[in-house]
């Protein structure tokens, strides 16, 4: 499990060797709903951008003050070169702290090619559909320009199958954690999934089949604490240390609703003749995340049956300052886990954890729930 | 020099429009006060369709949180106080746009700062691209009171027009805003009136082309009409959409008016020395602020609510009316030909309604030589951040450019919590003073 | 001679009726907090002493310093306690201490024994946070909530106030009173910008009203916090009884308002010091890990 720590240590490694090797391009991307598997099939590496703290405020030039840690986090990274390596770079419409970083970033930091996709925000709308399937279209002629590739049907075939091969296999670890005693912890399993988007997912469905298929020999741990869920803003960045903080303190993580977390592979593309629908579909079917839950509310059900199915006792929201979306799902997903009886926490962060305060909080929180 | 006394001054004189525009604003409020009376929908939200939906559907009064957050933190600072952490104590997040915190609270607290209960609303509409609390409030409505909502999307790219592209994105928007006249009409068991829609649609381009040509005088020196003032007429026909055929009069009147104005150098600011654009929303509790500029002779040349809707840029930078601004609407015959002509005139696809800090700097440049301004103010709002995405990229440009430029930190325009008007004060001078002007002294 | 505004009374204290040397069972706690350190010693279940210091740079130094001024005031040694719990911030560096633990508890504990035992719901308003708490009747946590990342509300902002103004701490209360009505509050949100207005205010305004709408905005803030925990923890009726803690609890301007905006009078003290809760609590329960 380690290994996925490691791909972590240094995030970057992993796409410039493919890079030198292959001599493809790769693509960073901000928004999950940016479909990869036509990246893929065009023969780029799509890589998500991850966030670290801005510690030296060089975002403060371009985004003011009130955007969330994760936006200026990503722009920083963008401005001070530490993404030098990518051909391209790509956003899907989203909220407004992604997009200001994103819209910086491609005033600052020229790239060979951008590509902007239009996701609508009402999920429940047949024309919005529509729309989205259109924008596939746009976006694989695109990609064909910009790669001097063209996106046979047979390419999508093969890139629908290395997506879909990476996330059953995520779920298989995830289904693991509904155990009583899980076998894997919430910072590997995020690890993993952290890992998978940083990279090749062909080479990397090796690496999750071997630790997968090693798993099941693993020692259970004695005490697994409380078990918690974590929902709210992405809680990364470029490393799974809070949910680790957390879990030094008496608590397994078992299962979470982030964006970079199970929202990033729950479901797979279902194949229809209409490649481009199908993967549209996927997309558009994907477990909503704040921004996108905006018409009929279904986060809400979700979430909870959810924590029911990994008979969650608690859950932590942790929310970037500044995170509007996230903000405003805030208490209404409360109020469905006190008609549950779920324990929940709501944690508040702008990039930095002071340990301390942390420290006292979770501590707390889990006296509480082992009363 | 610490002494400056007016160089200048020009004539002015009280606009003649402002009774009327008074009258056509109070018969708004009216509507929704006597709404249960009349068998009226309030309909919380907006949507890119504006007046036409209320002239199509009569039965319906819309009442867009903004504006009313707006008069709530103008008339009070305690109440939307108040509003405010009712709303932030339900667990929502202290860093929420004051205008949606200051509307929700009230609606939260059921009371109205016009005195009395907060007026329930029917249906809950949110639309366009405002902004992601807009899109959010809408649910938050909608839960509320447990009534219908509808949503339109906001679609929208980055990059070189693409017709193509454009077009799919246009026609989900189309179909949307189709979908919710079919949507009111079972909400209120009310048939649409398409021949009034499309009527008022007409009606509605023609009141533009008067607003676009009331924008045009600003142009000129001394400017006929400063943008305190400009924000009370321009709501008139957007968020606050009073009777359109009156509407469309009173239109006519500020049209007639700022020409005349303009042609007799009349000023809005009698000392007149110096012209500014402003930033948006502006303080709406401390509206005073225009004021205090006048008394260094600076006028703010900004229609923040018209921006700069209607007009061509000419050659020589300036901006102009286009030939024949309404012919092109005359063929429109059809709900689906003025939904159609209302979108795609309507959208800007070089990413409107998302940040692009490279348009939004060049639109301001072109701004401040086409308006002849001296300098620009930028606020930073420190909630609601659809309202400062783009400030400081454009600060930056101007600097670049070499546009006298200042920014002062406020709480967001519908909030009054952590406002210094002191302090924004002490900014304001020390820009002005930069720019070497005193505040006059007769 | 600089007049340091700031500087809050460091105090001890002892119970009258205690009596250590017929105790069975002496236990400690130390709260070992941002802006001040606390320790409190128990003799059979009853408080006997306590101290208030500043923490200093050095927290292990700062905790040794309190239990020391504690230790002297109710005529004890060190080995004489059976068993010392630290809590706060710097509850690992008391090296003295037997156990650590989380101050939410401790902090519980001690106001159920100092306020009673009919408090549901308690704030807490310290050096560096505020924490809004909802207890059983067992004195256990039930839910809480924290203010989120700004010293808003706490007593750091209120030293920072004191020497701006000028004004000795311990008078910023009674003097914010003294005004026929409260002015509107300066920020609640961070205190640069409350300091920055409540300095801008003094332009213009008698200095009682600045303390006043001072005073106003940390209680705002508070009295929102509670409502809060309220909300989300039940449904949005304060529980009672309410109890109010720590250091800022002694400030009669900022408590009153809190009580006037919740619609509810806090319980007064019935023993020890409303900023000792959490060394008290801390002791209560060494006392029960001992049984």
């Amino acid at each position: 499990m380690e290994r996925f720590q490691k791909l972590l240590e240094d995030p970057h490694k992993y796409a410039k060797e493919w890079k030198e090797k292959t001599g493809g391009k790769v693509m960073g991307y901000f928004c999950p709903y940016i479909p990869e598997e036509l990246v893929y099939a065009a023969g780029a590496l799509p890589v998500r951008v991850l966030s670290e703290p801005d510690a030296d405020g060089i975002s403060y030039r371009y985004l003011y003050a009130t955007f969330c840690p994760k936006s200026r986090g990503v722009l920083a990274q963008g401005l001070n070169g530490t993404y030098s390596y990518l051909d391209g770079i790509s956003h899907a419409q989203c909220c407004e702290g992604m997009s200001g970083a994103y819209s910086s970033w491609r005033l600052h930091i020229p790239h060979e090619h951008e590509w902007f996709v239009s996701m609508p925000s009402d999920l429940d709308n047949p024309w919005a559909l529509t729309a989205l399937r259109s924008e596939m279209s746009a976006l694989k002629k695109d990609l064909e320009k910009w790669t001097g590739k063209t996106i046979t049907e047979e390419a999508l075939d093969h890139a629908i199958e290395v997506y879909n091969t990476s996330r059953s296999l995520m779920r298989q670890v995830y289904e693991l954690r509904r155990a009583a005693n899980p076998k894997v912890t919430g910072a590997e399993a995020f690890e993993m999934v952290l890992s998978s988007q940083i990279m090749d997912k062909e080479e990397h469905n090796k690496l999750l089949k071997d630790a997968i298929s090693k798993l099941s020999g693993r020692e259970k741990r004695d005490d697994n604490g409380v078990r918690l869920m974590m929902l709210g803003s992405d809680c990364d960045f470029g490393d799974a240390t809070l949910t680790r903080l957390i879990e030094s303190m008496g608590a397994t993580i078992v299962i979470d609703r982030l964006c970079n977390g199970s929202n990033y592979f729950w479901n797979n593309v279902i194949p229809q003749e209409d490649r481009l629908l199908a993967i549209t579909q996927r997309y558009w079917d994907k477990p909503r995340c704040a921004v996108k839950d905006e018409t009929f509310r279904r986060r809400v059900v979700d979430v909870i049956g959810l924590a029911i199915d990994y008979n969650v006792q608690g859950v932590i929201y942790n929310v970037h300052r500044f995170c509007t979306p996230n903000h405003a799902d805030r208490p209404p997903i409360i109020e469905a886990l006190k008609k549950r009886f779920i324990h929940f926490h709501d944690l508040e962060h702008d990039g930095t954890f002071p340990m301390g305060d942390l420290q006292s909080r979770i501590e707390t929180f889990i006296d509480v729930i082992r009363k | 020099m610490l002494i400056q006394r007016p160089e200048k001054r020009w004539e002015t004189r009280p606009l003649e429009c402002w009774n009327k525009a008074k009258e056509l604003r109070k018969q708004f409020y009216q509507k929704e006060s006597t709404a249960k009376e009349t068998n009226t929908f309030i309909i919380g939200g907006g949507d890119s369709l504006g007046m036409g939906m209320m002239v199509g559907m009569p039965v319906c009064h819309f009442i867009h949180p903004n504006p009313l957050a707006a008069e709530m933190v103008n008339a009070s600072d305690s109440f939307p106080r108040e509003c405010r952490a009712a709303f932030e104590a339900k667990g929502y997040g202290h860093d929420w746009c004051g205008y949606m915190a200051s509307y929700l609270g009230s609606m939260m607290l059921n009371r109205s700062f016009r005195g009395g209960e907060f007026p329930r609303r029917d249906i809950s509409v949110t639309g366009n691209d405002l902004c992601n609390f807009f899109f959010k409030h809408g649910q938050l409505e909608s839960e509320y009171w447990d009534i219908p909502m509808h949503h339109e999307d906001s679609m929208t790219y980055y990059g070189e027009p693409d017709p193509e592209r454009a077009n799919a994105l246009v026609e989900c928007l189309v179909a949307q805003n189709l979908d919710l006249i079919e949507f009111l009409e079972k909400a209120t068991g009310k048939k649409f009136d398409d021949e009034a829609y499309v009527e008022s649609f007409k009606r509605g381009r023609r009141t533009g082309v008067l607003r676009a040509e009331v924008i045009e005088t600003l142009q000129n020196i001394p400017a006929p009409l400063d943008e305190k003032s400009g924000y009370s007429l321009f709501t008139l026909g957007g968020l606050v959409g009073s009777d359109p055929e009156q509407t469309e009069k009173l239109w006519e009147m500020i049209r007639d008016e700022m020409r005349w104005r303009a042609e007799n150098q009349i000023a809005a600011v009698a000392t007149e020395r110096y012209r500014f654009k402003d930033g948006f929303p502006p303080p709406w509790y401390c509206l005073n602020y225009y004021r205090y500029m006048e008394e260094y002779g600076a006028v703010c040349v900004s229609v923040n609510y018209g921006g700069t809707g209607g007009l061509e840029e000419q050659p020589d930078g300036s901006y102009k009316l286009p030939k024949n601004p309404v012919e092109r609407f005359e063929n429109i015959k059809t709900r689906e030909d003025a939904v159609r002509a209302q979108l795609s005139g309507w959208r800007n696809f070089m990413a409107g309604g998302l940040p692009n800090p490279e348009g939004n700097s060049e639109r301001l440049l072109k701004w401040i030589k086409a308006f002849k301004c001296d300098g620009v103010i930028l606020q930073l709002q420190r909630n609601g951040i659809g309202c400062v995405d783009k400030e400081r990229e454009e600060t930056i440009r101007m600097v670049e450019e070499g546009i006298p430029v200042m920014n002062w930190e406020t709480s967001h325009a519908g909030s009054r919590t952590d406002f210094d008007e002191n302090r924004m004060f002490d900014q304001l001078d020390t820009f002005m003073e930069s720019q070497g002007l005193r505040k006059l002294v007769d | 001679m600089t007049v340091e505004y700031w500087k809050w009374p460091e105090e001890e204290g002892t119970s009258t009726g205690v009596d250590c040397k017929k105790a069975s069972v002496i236990t400690a706690g130390v709260d070992i907090g941002a802006v001040s350190t606390n320790a409190a010693i128990m003799s059979d279940g009853e408080l006997a002493a306590y101290s208030i210091i500043r923490t200093e740079a050095d927290s292990g130094a700062s905790a040794q310093k309190a239990m020391d001024k504690a230790l002297k005031a109710a005529g004890l040694e060190m080995g004489q306690v059976r068993s010392i719990i630290s809590t706060g911030y710097g509850r690992a560096n008391a090296s003295f201490a037997s156990k650590n633990k989380t101050e939410i508890p401790c902090h519980v504990r001690g106001a159920f024994y100092m306020y009673g035992p009919t408090i549901r719901t308690i704030l807490d308003i310290g050096g560096q946070d505020t924490k809004a708490i909802k207890c059983d009747e067992y004195g256990d946590v039930k839910f809480f909530q924290m203010n989120d990342k700004c010293a808003s509300g706490a007593g750091r902002q209120i030293e920072t106030f004191a020497d701006m103004v000028a004004v000795p701490i311990q008078d910023i209360g009674p003097l914010s009173l003294e005004v026929d009505e409260d002015p509107e509050p300066v920020s609640s949100t961070c205190v640069t910008y409350a300091n920055s207005m409540a300095l801008q205010l003094m332009r213009k305004e008698p200095r009682n009203r600045v303390l006043a709408s001072y005073c106003f905005s940390i209680a705002w803030r508070d009295y929102i916090l509670v409502n809060r925990l309220a909300n989300l923890s039940g449904d949005g009726t304060v529980e009672k009884d309410l109890a109010i803690t720590g250091g800022v609890a002694k400030n009669k301007g900022i408590v009153s308002r809190i009580e006037r905006e919740l619609g509810i009078e806090a319980l007064p003290l019935k023993k020890g010091d409303p900023q000792i809760a959490g060394a008290v609590g801390a002791a209560i329960l060494a006392a029960e890990m001992v049984a």
